[in-house]
C-alpha cells in the first residue's frame, strides 16, 4: 500500500532530520541548517503524499480514525514549524518539535490502520474543514508549547555566564509564545464552530454538551484567558506562559486522554 | 444621582479582570460536568430531613444537570453583561482600530442571545416510525408530545450498503478474546507466544465437510446411512448423542442411533428400539425453552408444564382437505396422504381450535387464521421405514425394522450390507462407522460468483513446532483444539434514508426524504435520521426540532470567525504593508 510506504519513508527521515539536530547541538554546526530544513520539508512532502494516497484508496477524507488523525498532527505540526520558521523563529526549535512528530508517528505505528468505511454520521463536507482546521491549530499551538515551556523551564543563562541578554531571550519567547496563539486560536475557533454547525446538521443539536464538545471549548476558553490577561491586562514572560502551557496540557487530554473519562464512552465523538 | 456602589459595580463589569474570573468559572463548570455523570432528568433524591440551606445549594448548583442549573447561567449572563458594559466602553470612542474587538465581543452576545432565544422558543422531541406508519407527534426527552400540526407518514425506510464489507479474525484463546484485520499472509503473535497466521483467502469457496476417525477426542459415535433404489439415493450421518431422528428421503425413512459399551446399556436400548414408534404432538411455548412431547390420544387433555395451557387432540383426518375458507374440513381418503390433527388449546376460560399437518409442519408462519396462541404446535408422525440401529461395542450393529404387521425384527448387521425396506424397492445400509469423528471443512474455488468467501487460518502453538490449520467460513465460529475463531464479515451501512409523506389537515401531501447529515425542513421543524431499528419490524428514528434561535447563533457564529481573522490574519498583514509603503521603519 503505497500510504503505508510514504508513512515509513517519512519516518526515516524524520529520524534522519533529528539525529541532524542533535549532532549539529553538540558540534555546534550552523550550517546544518539548511540541509536540515530540507530534510523535513522532504519528511513533510512525503507525509503529504501518504495522507494523498490514503484519501484516493479510501475514497473519503483520511481523517476519521485515531491512526488518520495522529498523522494529521504530525503533518500539522510539521507544517506549522515550517511556516513559522519564515517568519522568523529559530530553526533549533525544531528539533523538540521534530521529536515531538517522532513520537507521534511512532504512536500512529502502533494503531490500528485499516481503512474503515466511513458511517453515515460521517459523510460530510464539514468533516474536512472542521478536522483539518483543529489540526492545523494544534500544530501551531504545538509549536507555542515547546516555547513557553522553554520560557518556563528552560535555563536563559547561557554557559559563558553572559545572561545580560537573557530578558532579551525571555521576551523571544513569549513573542514566539503569543505568535502560536494568535495563529492558532482562529483556527481552533474555526474547528470549533465547524463542529458545531456540522452536529447541528447531523444531529439536530449545535451543542450537547458532549465530553468531547466541552473540552474543546475548556481549550478554547483558556486560550481565549491567555488572549485577555497577555493583550488587555499586559502579561508577559512566565506568567502569562504558564496561561498557554495549561491550555496545551488540556488541548492533549482533549485529543488523547477523554477515553479515560468515564463518561467518554457514551460520548458521540467516540471514534476518533 | 451615582452612587458609590454603582460606581463599583460599574467599573467591575468595565474591568477585563471580571472577564478572566469569568472565563475560569464557566470552564470550571464545564469540567465539573464532564467528571459528574449527568442525568438531566433524574429524580429527585429520596433522602428527607435535608436542611434547607444544602437543598438550596442543590437547586442552584445543580450538580447532575450542570449546564442547566441557575449558577452557570447566571455565570454566563454576567459575561453578557460583562461584554456589553466593555463594548460601551468602546463606542464611546470608536476608531476603525477597534472593528475587529467589536465583531469579536458582539459575537459573544448575538451567540448568547440566539441560545436564550432557542430555549425559550425551541422544541424537540423523537419520533418512531414503523415503515407505513404515521404519527403526528413526537415524544420530548421529559416523556411529553410534542404535536407537530401536521402528519408524518413513513413510506419506506432504506439503508444502503458499502459495497466492501469489513473483514476481521476474532480469536478466542485461553480466555483471552483478540481481534486482527484479515490481510493475508499475516502473522500475528498471540498473547501466549503461540503464532496465528492467516495463510489463504479463497474470494468464493465451494465448502464441503471431510469426516475421519480421531484417535483421541470427544466419543461422539456416528454411522453413515445411505439408502438406495428406484433410481436414486440419499444418505447423512447419523448420531449417537441424544438419540436424534434423522429423515431421510423427504421423512420417509427416520433413522435413529445408539451406541453403547456395555451389555446393560445394550439390552435397555434395544427395547427401546423395538418399541413401536407412536404419532407424537410436540407443543413449543413460544419465547421459551419448553417443549413437550404428547401422546396423540383423541379426546385426552393435557396440561403443559410450566404454563396454564391445556392441550387436548379433538380429531384426525388422514387426508385433509378444505374447500376455500367456508365449510367444514374433511378428508379425501382413507390414504395417510396429508394427515392431520385439530388440537384445542385452553388457557383459564380461553380457548382456541387449530389444526397441525404433519407434512407441513411450518404452515401457521406464512397463514394466518386470525387466531392468537402462544404454541407453536407440531404433529410428527412415525415415518413409512422405521430403522433403529444400536450398537454394541465389540460386538456389532443391531439393525431394528418393523415389518407390516408392525412387528418388530431385529438382525445383526456388517458395515456395507444392504438391507431391504420391506417391498419398498429401497435398500438401506451403513457405510461407514466413527467413534470419534473429526469434522474438517475443506474449501476449494467455486465457480459461483455469488459464494461466500473462505479463509485458512494456520495456529503454531508456542512449543510446538507442529502448525495446525482450519479453513473458516464468514460469520460462523470455528474450533481448533481450545481456540476459537471467528472469521467476521459484516457489511457496514452508507447511508440511512427514510422516504416521508406530510399530510397537512387531511389534505395535501407533500413528499420528502431524509437522509443522515441531510435533514429536511418543513413547516417550521426541521427533521434528522437519527437512527434505526428493528424489533421484529424495521423502523426509522426521526429527530424534529424547531429552533428559531439558531440562525441568530449562525450569525454570531460568522461574526466570530470574522473578527478572529481580521484581528489575528489581516490586521498584521496590513500593518506590515503599512510598514513597507511608509519606508523603513523608525
Amino acid at each position: 500500500m503505497k500510504w503505508d510506504l510514504f508513512l515509513n519513508l517519512a519516518f526515516g527521515v524524520y529520524i534522519l532530520a533529528e539525529i541532524a539536530y542533535v549532532v549539529s547541538f553538540f558540534l555546534r554546526k550552523r550550517k546544518i541548517e539548511t540541509p536540515v530544513s530540507t530534510l523535513l520539508v522532504v519528511g513533510l512532502s512525503a507525509l503529504t503524499l501518504s495522507i494523498g494516497f490514503r484519501w484516493a484508496e479510501a475514497g473519503h477524507p483520511p481523517f476519521t480514525s485515531m491512526y488518520e488523525s495522529v498523522v494529521l498532527f504530525a503533518w500539522a505540526t510539521t507544517t506549522a514549524f515550517l511556516l513559522m520558521k519564515r517568519r522568523g523563529i529559530p530553526s533549533w526549535l525544531g528539533a523538540p518539535v521534530t521529536g515531538i512528530t517522532i513520537l507521534a508517528l511512532g504512536y500512529a505505528s502502533l494503531l490500528e490502520k485499516t481503512i474503515a468505511p466511513l458511517l453515515p454520521a460521517l459523510r460530510s463536507n464539514w468533516l474536512t474543514i472542521h478536522v483539518i482546521s483543529y489540526f492545523l491549530a494544534y500544530g501551531v499551538l504545538t509549536v507555542s508549547f515547546v516555547a513557553s515551556a522553554i520560557l518556563l523551564f528552560g535555563s536563559t543563562k547561557r554557559t559563558d555566564g553572559a545572561d545580560s541578554n537573557a530578558d532579551q531571550r525571555a521576551a523571544q519567547w513569549d513573542a514566539i509564545g503569543y505568535q502560536g496563539v494568535a495563529v492558532g486560536f482562529p483556527l481552533m475557533t474555526i474547528g470549533l464552530l465547524t463542529g458545531a454547525v456540522w452536529a447541528d446538521r447531523t444531529w439536530g443539536s449545535y451543542w450537547s454538551w458532549d465530553p468531547k464538545e466541552t473540552w474543546s471549548l475548556i481549550c478554547w476558553l483558556v486560550y481565549a484567558l491567555y488572549l485577555h490577561v497577555r493583550i488587555v491586562r499586559g502579561w508577559r514572560g512566565k506568567k502569562a506562559a504558564f496561561v498557554s502551557f495549561i491550555g496545551f496540557l488540556l488541548v492533549l487530554f482533549t485529543y488523547l486522554g477523554l477515553k479515560y473519562l468515564p463518561v467518554a464512552l457514551k460520548s458521540l465523538h467516540r471514534y476518533v | 444621582m451615582r452612587t458609590k456602589l454603582f460606581e463599583h459595580i460599574a467599573s467591575l463589569f468595565r474591568s477585563v479582570k471580571l472577564t478572566v474570573v469569568l472565563l475560569s468559572l464557566i470552564a470550571a463548570t464545564c469540567v465539573v460536568g464532564t467528571v459528574i455523570p449527568q442525568s438531566p432528568l433524574a429524580p429527585e433524591d429520596g433522602t428527607t430531613q435535608i436542611s434547607k440551606l444544602v437543598a438550596s445549594l442543590r437547586w442552584c448548583f445543580r450538580w447532575h444537570d450542570i449546564y442547566r442549573s441557575p449558577f452557570f447561567a447566571t455565570l454566563l449572563v454576567l459575561l453578557a453583561m460583562n461584554v456589553i458594559v466593555c463594548s460601551l466602553k468602546v463606542f464611546r470612542r470608536p476608531t476603525g482600530r477597534n472593528v475587529g474587538w467589536i465583531l469579536t465581543h458582539a459575537s459573544i452576545v448575538v451567540i448568547l442571545a440566539g441560545v436564550l432565544v432557542g430555549q425559550l422558543t425551541g422544541d424537540s422531541g423523537i419520533m418512531k416510525l414503523y415503515e407505513g406508519e404515521s404519527s403526528a407527534i413526537a415524544e420530548r426527552a421529559d416523556g411529553t408530545e410534542l404535536e407537530l400540526g401536521f402528519s408524518v407518514t413513513l413510506e419506506q425506510f432504506a439503508i444502503e450498503y458499502h459495497e466492501e464489507p469489513v473483514e476481521r479474525l476474532l480469536v478466542l484463546h485461553g480466555g483471552v478474546e483478540q481481534s486482527f484485520p484479515m490481510t493475508v499472509g499475516r502473522g500475528h503473535p498471540l498473547h501466549d507466544g503461540s503464532r496465528l497466521r492467516i495463510a489463504e483467502r479463497i474470494p468464493h469457496a465451494a465448502t464441503h465437510m471431510q469426516v475421519a476417525d480421531g484417535d483421541t477426542g470427544e466419543i461422539n459415535p456416528a454411522v453413515r446411512i445411505v439408502v438406495e433404489g428406484n433410481g436414486r439415493t440419499s444418505g447423512n450421518w447419523v448420531f449417537a448423542a441424544e438419540w436424534k431422528e434423522t429423515r431421510l428421503l423427504e421423512g420417509a425413512v427416520s433413522v435413529r442411533y445408539a451406541w453403547c459399551d456395555t451389555d446393560e446399556a445394550y439390552a435397555d436400548a434395544l427395547s427401546a428400539a423395538i418399541s413401536p414408534e407412536k404419532e407424537t404432538l410436540l407443543v413449543h411455548v413460544q419465547g421459551t425453552d419448553i417443549v413437550t412431547a404428547l401422546p396423540v390420544e383423541l379426546g385426552e387433555a393435557f396440561p403443559i408444564d410450566g404454563t396454564d395451557y391445556i392441550v387436548e387432540t379433538v380429531r384426525y383426518l388422514p387426508d385433509f382437505r378444505k374447500d376455500d375458507d367456508i365449510g367444514e374440513p374433511y378428508s379425501a381418503s382413507d390414504e395417510p396422504r396429508n394427515p392431520a390433527v385439530e388440537v384445542r388449546v385452553t388457557e383459564g376460560d380461553r380457548s382456541v381450535n387449530r389444526w397441525a399437518f404433519s407434512r407441513f409442519p411450518d404452515f401457521w408462519r406464512m397463514h394466518s387464521d386470525g387466531k392468537e396462541t402462544a404454541l407453536d404446535l407440531k404433529f410428527v408422525r412415525p415415518a413409512e421405514r422405521v430403522i433403529r440401529l444400536v450398537d454394541l461395542e465389540g460386538s456389532g450393529i443391531t439393525l431394528v425394522r418393523f415389518n407390516a404387521e408392525g412387528a418388530a425384527e431385529a438382525d445383526l448387521v456388517q458395515l456395507g450390507q444392504k438391507v431391504e425396506l420391506g417391498e419398498s424397492g429401497w435398500t438401506i445400509r451403513i457405510a461407514e462407522r466413527l467413534v470419534r469423528p473429526r469434522f474438517t471443512l475443506e474449501a476449494t474455488p467455486s465457480l459461483d460468483p455469488r459464494a461466500d468467501p473462505a479463509v485458512k487460518v494456520n495456529l503454531r502453538r508456542k512449543d510446538d513446532a507442529a502448525e495446525n490449520s482450519l479453513w473458516l467460513t464468514p460469520n460462523t465460529v470455528g474450533e481448533m483444539g481450545q481456540t476459537k475463531l471467528l472469521y467476521s464479515r459484516e457489511f457496514k451501512p452508507k447511508q440511512y434514508t427514510s422516504d416521508v409523506t406530510f399530510v397537512v389537515d387531511g389534505r395535501g401531501t407533500d413528499r420528502g426524504e431524509i437522509k443522515v447529515n441531510a435533514p429536511l425542513a418543513y413547516r417550521g421543524f426541521t427533521f434528522y435520521q437519527s437512527s434505526y431499528g428493528d424489533d421484529g419490524g424495521l423502523f426509522s428514528v426521526l429527530q424534529v426540532k424547531r429552533d428559531a434561535g439558531a440562525p441568530i447563533v449562525y450569525i454570531g457564529f460568522g461574526l466570530l470567525c470574522l473578527g478572529l481573522l481580521y484581528v489575528f490574519y489581516i490586521k498584521p498583514l496590513l500593518a506590515k504593508k503599512g510598514n513597507r509603503t511608509s519606508g523603513a521603519a523608525t
